[in-house]
């Protein structure tokens, strides 16, 4: 059990991973608030 | 529970449960903000322009807003908060207005529209992309790409306009100036009037600032 719930948060942090350098390749986010890019994101 | 504490914790969570080191979870922080903003932002703004009976023209506005902004940048609010209600109300706002607008003589709707997405593409050229203090643009070839990559998607907006245009629906003339709006709308935010008039909203509330 304990593999699995490794498996799915590896998941997760892999996706979430994925969405912010999405969102760093962009100008900025299309709301109207832009939460700080990270350091190791800015390009 | 604010949403700064609520990203933090998770991504602390993620971090201990997967041995990740601090700036994976600074990465993690960032991307599970941008996700709650654009969903709740999402969600609120479409739920009020279905209560004012104009989610279509809200929709077409917000997605044109999305294509743009991604591409060309813009003003932003300084805080979540303002952001969820200045969104919440521009983009309903803008379909009302196009609803509006809808009702008047075609040959100056048209003529109106042609206007503002000239207006639109100056102010691409002028000014795309428009950078921020919380997400710099700092490699020059990035600066072109985004440049080219705005232009691209204006592009994109005209030939979606054109399409819907031509369409017979019912919904299409309402549609099709809710995406000029949202255009107008976007656009305008990359000039200096338009970063005004974001910290004009933001001091509204509370001392305001934007972020460039």
């Amino acid at each position: 059990m304990k593999k699995y719930g490794y498996l799915l948060f590896s998941f997760m942090v892999t996706v979430l991973v994925f969405v912010a350098n999405v969102a760093s390749a962009s100008a900025c986010i299309w709301s109207h608030y832009q939460p700080n890019v990270p350091d190791s994101l800015r390009k | 529970m604010s949403g700064e504490i609520f990203s933090k914790r998770w991504a602390r969570f993620l971090s201990s449960q997967t041995g990740q080191n601090d700036e994976t979870e600074a990465v993690l922080i960032y991307a599970i903000e941008i996700l709650a903003i654009s969903v709740i932002n999402f969600v609120l703004t479409l739920g009020l322009g279905w209560l004012l009976g104009v989610l279509w023209g809200t929709l077409a506005a917000l997605l044109t807003a999305i294509l743009m902004r991604h591409t060309a940048g813009g003003a932003h609010s300084s805080s979540p908060i303002r952001c969820a209600i200045i969104t919440m109300i521009i983009f309903p706002a803008l379909a009302l207005l196009a609803k509006q607008l809808a009702g008047l003589n075609p040959f100056i709707t048209d003529l109106l529209c042609l206007l503002m997405v000239l207006i639109s593409f100056g102010l691409i050229w002028c000014f795309a992309p428009v950078e921020n203090e919380a997400a710099p643009i700092i490699s020059p070839q990035r600066r072109r790409s985004l440049r080219t990559f705005s232009f691209l998607a204006f592009f994109v907006v005209c030939i979606c306009i054109f399409i819907i245009k031509q369409s017979l629906q019912p919904w299409a003339e309402d549609v099709y100036i809710s995406i000029v709006l949202g255009l107008m709308w976007s656009t305008f935010n990359l000039s200096s009037p338009g970063h005004s008039f974001m910290l004009f909203l933001d001091g509204i509330h509370q001392e305001g600032r934007c972020n460039q």
